[in-house]
């Protein structure tokens, strides 16, 4: 039973600029929703663009039903799942769970947000409708402490077993740990008797191994861990564990003003840093009503499309060595330090770079850029041209690669791909053809898609954008850089320059204000979104008009790609294990946030 | 075995110079010395960002292998060098420390970064302000990530001190005592008391965060 | 009251109010330097520019009286171009000192540049006009006159409130500056510690303060001020366990925005010289003990004693709870017949200057509220002086003190002395060490300081006032 009152604060109807009531009403889910549940709504928003729907927490799984199957909502994939704390913010109740739900087919979008009981906060799990509920919950419970009624296996995800406290709560201190005395096995509910053993019997009579892969693997790129139980070299069970990478960021940015969360968005997806950098600029930019100049715009989609090729290269590069193909990593590195090398000329830093900031990049481009992104981009066809012929129609790879971890679109649907390993099976999704943004809507580019949803589709989907993305660098260099800012002038987000801080009083105080205050953005939460190199990464920022966000949730492509690990495992081979994991991208930085 | 001492720092009550037991003997061990230090077998403990920087060193534009640490394994067993490389949390504690102990002596350690050397800017509930918390320490290369350059710096100036016989490995194993065993304990007992301190600091927090 | 509407939204307020104050009730910030709520109305420095309605020209709204149907625009384009015009006209010649001025962080001029300002300068740096930066105006002051807006607050303090006209203005037209005749050091204003409070600029700093803290990274705690029964509410500004400073906090009726230069100090005192932990007498010294240690032995040195021949002295410094537990412990627990709390003998006999604006002769902050307890001696037995007397009779074996003050305060230090002296088992709460403490103690609990525990206290009109916790103990020492 609920405890949540009608008269909740923002039970009223109202909507941000452009959508009046009668523009809300015409919006299909608003539409349907009024219909089917009306008694359910709490209210409605359109903050920036951003439909969101308050629902009675009872009524959630029907209205989710709506949502889904309805044939004007048609809402398939779950995109992401958040908790969120509102006692600074003084509301009543105190907790809300926030679902962002998009639709493939009818590409809208809906945000519902869920109050809950401050003093049991509860609601039911969406894990019937939509697989990628399951790790989301799990998340929301560790952080939170929300009960997901009928969640199959609600523990915690990220922090160590014994963590005591939910840490994004607002009254629990950024910096209390707790120690973990030893590590403890990924299958809950062990029966006794196989505690501790290593080789058990099966139901068959036969034995079976508990195995530990990770997480110091040298397949397991640093911290994942799988415990498979084996049945000779098949894996008949395995429990996905993650949380080995858990830097709190979440917890850090509460804590730091909004241009310094800049650098701990590098660390998320630190394969191709500046994508992230990116990621957050545009969902400040969104909250503040910011206008990217042409430059920084142009700037910033040329770099993100070579951190694309960077990311796809280390993927394939170690893909392939743990497959046992050495060299092909060793060809994958040197044109990484080629883009290093032009990224490094840009900001001075070759790979956690912080060189995004709101409103632009930190710094303008030098003066030979052009030239320099020209020659970098002329060398690195040739190192992809010498892996594909090394693995692409190599025997070995074809046979570890064809038909292993074959993924159908329904289910990455469910489990909330995106990105390649969506593309790969089938899902034609990619954000900068569904909703552009930095210029892609004029850029002449395609996005490879292919259907068999197998490892090898996933590497093909991968090479290919990789020379799609060269495509679009040689657009952009021919068309050249547009001449003014690398930053906007809005003295609000932007630091003044330099020379006018050191000689102008006005120009010194925004400086101090800016670094030592941070901004001062309206009240207000959106959820903005790119295609990172693993697929839709998005944020989600609650702002309370301090300098210090409210709260900054990160929607990480390689958590909703790695929830499926156990569904896809099963009864794959070991050595299949490491092909598939390779291909996933797992980055343990956006993974484990 | 002092608790208090510094890694690389001769305790005392040890001999801070190798004994000068004769000529033959210095000879044999300097060049032993030579030998371990020349071929490094690392073993790559990598978990984050700093991971990808020592792909970085270890691949051809850089190459580790110059120095003699070509041999990359990720079996502890068969290596001397433990780089960690990357933000080490609460949760793979226990698996640093298995990993550490699971290595033959001598064998060294190097904090790559400033998350395993003191945490990094994540002054955080789930991260181990540097690794020293439970393994000991013999160098630490700050930056974030160092570039490889200041790696291999790192890796050059261990190399000088293996040549030394000055790190604390070697001079636990010729000491011939469970040197090893005590460190470990001292190490467990410092984290101990880091971790009462910072009860004691979660109660000073809560109670500012009261007023 | 008055109906008025601001930017749309109607208020109702009292009569005499400015329209500045009524635009505070419908939550709109107006900027203002010159004004403040407890000095006279002086509308010169323009930054308050409201629209009215029905009025040529803009109007300051500070000076302005609300008036029933006034129509008022704070957000009209012409109202917030003046704001603008006006802080660019302030900051012409103001010089670039925000990284060494300690107001950066609480100063009106870089919030109002954020919030009203936003405007490109093109002013160049080498035309301002230069003025005397650093200028001693004796203990507690330093004037930097370039830095100034020349509001006037500290003029209008001085003369409207301190009385000692200390700062007044000087020269003209583009060289007017603040200061005082000859720049000589201000003397006899013991309230002008609070001309840096007032001050939206980082033209007066308090010497006490320079260079120590950004101001950023400082918490604050509400509490109240106990160097004197009147109570002035204060902000205690401190970071990891150390005060910064002590900044008054506006009460209508206590001390407005006001407090004494004695109070302000008196942040030294919590941490100077602290009793670190429990005590107890080994021979001709006292050495540390455990906590369990010393209650045990004054716990059996009590009981062994008996009720008459124990004597309990309650402490106007502590906050009523700690008052209460003792008059429990003594009355219920005890039952002695020794008990009371006024420590001075009377409540007027001390040295402290009292004064006609904030001071009180008392320097105790709540012997009001032992008043108020019934900290007084019951069914006839001895006050304090009685008690001293039965110290030096031998009658007392036992002589439990909640406080130091009586080793301190009274104007017969000698004859305490020697009373004490022939008490066999002395007890004391001690916050920090006294002269005294190593010679007549038997037993010493380490008392938690003022800002390190939370209660309430009594002023001496009889207002009850609580005194937030600032910071947990870093000591030995306990909550009494």
């Amino acid at each position: 039973m609920s405890t949540v009152d009608a008269t909740l604060p923002g039970s009223s109807i109202f909507w941000g600029p452009g959508k009046d009531a009668n523009e809300l009403e015409a919006v299909p889910t608003v539409r349907a929703l009024k219909s089917e549940h009306p008694h359910a709504i709490l209210g409605i928003t359109d903050f920036r663009g951003d439909l969101s729907v308050t629902i009675r927490p009872d009524d959630l799984l029907l209205v989710a039903q709506t949502l889904k199957i309805h044939p004007e909502l048609q809402y398939d994939m779950l995109v992401d799942l958040c908790g969120m704390d509102d006692l600074l913010l003084g509301r009543t109740p105190r907790f809300r769970c926030i679902y962002h739900f998009y639709s493939t087919t009818q590409k809208h979008r809906v945000r519902l947000e869920v109050p809950l009981d401050d003093a049991k906060p509860s609601v039911d799990s969406l894990t019937p409708l939509w697989k990628s509920a399951n790790w989301a919950e799990r998340e929301a419970y560790d952080m939170f402490g929300f009960d997901f009624v009928n969640h199959p296996d609600l523990r915690r995800i990220l922090t160590h077993e014994e963590f005591v406290g939910f840490p994004l709560r607002k009254d629990y201190p950024a910096d209390r740990r707790h120690m973990l005395s030893r590590t403890y096995s990924a299958f809950p509910g062990l029966p006794a008797e196989h505690e501790g053993r290593q080789v058990v019997l099966g139901q068959d009579g036969l034995e079976r191994v508990y195995v530990n892969i990770g997480p110091s693997h040298p397949a397991t790129h640093g911290t994942l861990r799988v415990q498979a139980l084996l049945d000779g070299e098949r894996i008949a069970d395995s429990r996905t564990e993650i949380g080995y990478l858990h830097r709190c960021f979440e917890k850090m940015c509460e804590t730091h003003t909004y241009t310094q969360v800049f650098p701990f968005t590098d660390r998320l997806n630190y394969i191709s840093a500046f994508n992230n950098n990116v990621a957050w600029a545009m969902t400040v930019e969104k909250l503040m009503q910011v206008e990217v100049p042409s430059r920084a715009i142009w700037i910033r989609t040329i770099l993100m499309e070579f951190n694309r090729i960077m990311d796809h290269l280390v993927c394939i590069g170690t893909n392939l060595v743990d497959m046992g193909a050495l060299t092909n990593f060793w060809y994958f590195f040197s044109p990484r330090e080629k883009i290093y090398e032009l990224i490094e000329a840009c900001c001075g830093a070759r790979l956690t770079v912080s060189y995004g900031r709101v409103g632009g990049v930190a710094q303008d481009v030098p003066e030979n850029f052009i030239e320099h992104a020209r020659a970098t981009a002329n060398a690195i066809p040739e190192f992809i041209e010498y892996v594909h012929q090394l693995a692409t129609k190599n025997v070995i790879f074809q046979q570890r690669t064809r038909g292993v971890g074959v993924v159908t679109r329904e289910n990455a649907i469910s489990w909330g791909w995106t990105g390649p390993v969506g593309r790969a099976s089938g899902l034609n999704y990619d954000v900068r053809r569904a909703h552009p943004y930095g210029g892609y809507e004029t850029l002449d580019f395609d996005v490879p898609v292919r259907t068999e949803g197998d490892t090898f589709s996933r590497y093909m989907v991968r090479m290919e954008e990789m020379r799609q993305s060269l495509r679009i660098i040689h657009q952009m260099l021919d068309r050249g850089i547009p001449e003014g800012p690398h930053i906007v002038d809005d003295y609000r987000v932007a630091l003044p320059e330099k020379n006018s801080v050191y000689t102008n009083i006005e120009a010194l105080m925004n400086h101090f204000k800016l670094i030592m205050h941070g901004f001062s953005p309206p009240v207000g939460e959106v959820y903005s979104y790119i295609e990172s190199a693993n697929g839709e990464q998005g944020f989600y920022l609650v702002s309370d008009g301090t300098g210090k966000p409210y709260r900054l949730h990160n929607r990480a492509p390689s958590f909703y790609t790695f929830a499926a690990n156990d569904e896809m495992l099963r009864g794959q081979m070991v050595a299949d294990f490491v092909a598939i994991l390779g291909t996933l991208n797992i980055i343990a930085g956006e993974l484990d946030r | 075995m002092s608790s208090t001492m510094p890694t690389g720092v001769p305790a005392p009550g040890l001999p801070s110079e190798p004994k000068r037991e004769g000529w033959l003997t210095t000879q044999l061990e300097s060049y032993v010395n030579w030998g371990r230090k020349n071929a490094l077998w690392p073993m790559p403990f990598g978990t984050a960002c700093c991971a990808i920087e020592f792909m970085s060193v270890v691949s051809s534009h850089y190459d580790l292998s110059r120095f003699g640490a070509e041999v990359v394994r990720f079996s502890p067993r068969q290596s001397d060098l433990m780089i960690v490389a990357g933000t080490v949390v609460d949760k793979m504690g226990p698996v640093l420390k298995q990993i550490w102990d699971q290595m033959p002596d001598p064998k060294w350690c190097i904090a790559m970064g400033v998350c395993a050397s003191s945490g990094g800017f994540y002054r955080a509930y789930h991260v181990m302000q540097g690794i020293d918390e439970i393994v000991p320490v013999d160098i630490y290369v700050p930056g974030c990530p160092p570039t490889p350059e200041g790696l291999i710096h790192g890796i050059m100036k261990l190399q000088e001190m293996i040549a030394r016989g000055e790190t604390r490995s070697q001079i636990a194993m010729k000491a011939g005592d469970p040197a090893e065993l005590a460190t470990a304990e001292d190490a467990a007992r410092r984290a101990i008391a880091a971790l009462e301190d910072g009860k004691l600091k979660a109660l000073a927090d809560a109670g500012r965060k009261a007023s | 009251m008055v109906n008025l509407t601001i930017d749309g939204k109607t208020v109702a307020a009292p009569k005499g109010t400015n329209v500045l104050e009524a635009a505070k009730l419908v939550g709109i910030r107006v900027p203002n330097f010159c004004y403040h709520q407890d000095l006279s109305w002086e509308g010169s420095c323009r930054m308050c520019l409201v629209a009215i309605e029905g009025r040529p020209k803009l109007v300051p709204s500070c000076c302005e009286e609300v008036k029933d149907g006034m129509i008022v625009q704070f957000e009209r384009p012409d109202a917030r171009e003046a704001r603008k015009s006006q802080l660019e006209f302030l900051l012409v010649n103001h010089p670039l000192d925000c990284p060494i001025c300690d107001q950066a962080g609480e100063c009106k001029l870089q919030d109002y540049y954020m919030e009203h300002g936003g405007y490109d300068s093109k002013m160049p740096r080498d035309l301002k006009v230069h003025k005397r930066k650093v200028v001693d105006l004796g203990e507690r002051i330093v004037l930097d006159k370039e830095r100034c807006v020349l509001c006037s607050r500290c003029v209008r303090f001085c003369r409207e409130v301190s009385g000692s006209h200390a700062l007044q203005f000087f020269t003209r037209g583009v060289t007017t500056e603040i200061g005082t005749e000859n720049n000589q050091p201000i003397t006899g204003d013991d309230y002008i510690g609070n001309v840096v409070d007032i001050c939206p600029v980082g033209a007066l700093t308090s010497k006490d303060f320079r260079f120590k803290q950004r101001v950023w990274f400082l918490k604050s705690a509400e509490s109240v001020c106990n160097s004197c029964s009147t109570g002035c509410n204060i902000r205690v500004d401190h970071k990891d366990g150390v005060t910064y400073r002590y900044v008054p906090r506006r009460n209508e009726d206590v001390n407005k925005s006001w407090m004494c230069d004695y109070g302000r100090d008196s942040y030294r005192r919590e941490t100077e010289d602290r009793v670190p932990a429990p005590m107890v007498r080994e021979g001709a010294a006292l050495r540390e003990a455990t906590w369990e240690e010393a209650l045990d032995l004054v716990a059996s040195r009590t009981q062994a004693a008996g009720p008459d021949a124990v004597a309990i002295v309650g402490s106007p410094r502590q906050t009523n709870e700690t008052s209460w537990i003792t008059r429990r412990y003594a009355r219920d627990v005890v039952r002695t017949p020794h008990f009371d709390a006024r420590v001075d003998g009377s409540h007027t006999k001390t040295a402290l200057l009292a004064d006609n604006l904030l001071r009180r002769q008392d320097p105790h902050p709540n012997n009001a509220g032992l008043a108020a307890l019934g900290m007084i001696p019951q069914g006839g037995g001895p006050d304090v002086g009685g008690i001293l007397d039965a110290c030096m009779a031998g009658k007392v074996k036992v002589l439990h003190l909640l406080g130091t003050e009586i080793l301190t305060h009274r104007h017969d230090t000698a004859r305490v002395h020697d009373a004490l002296k022939k008490v066999p088992f002395v007890v004391l709460h001690a916050h920090h060490n006294v002269p005294g403490l190593d010679e007549l103690a038997h037993v010493v609990f380490a008392d938690a300081g003022h800002l390190e525990q939370q209660g309430t206290y009594v002023n001496a009109l009889g207002r009850v006032q609580r005194a937030q916790l600032a910071y947990l103990i870093r000591t030995g020492a306990l909550v009494m």
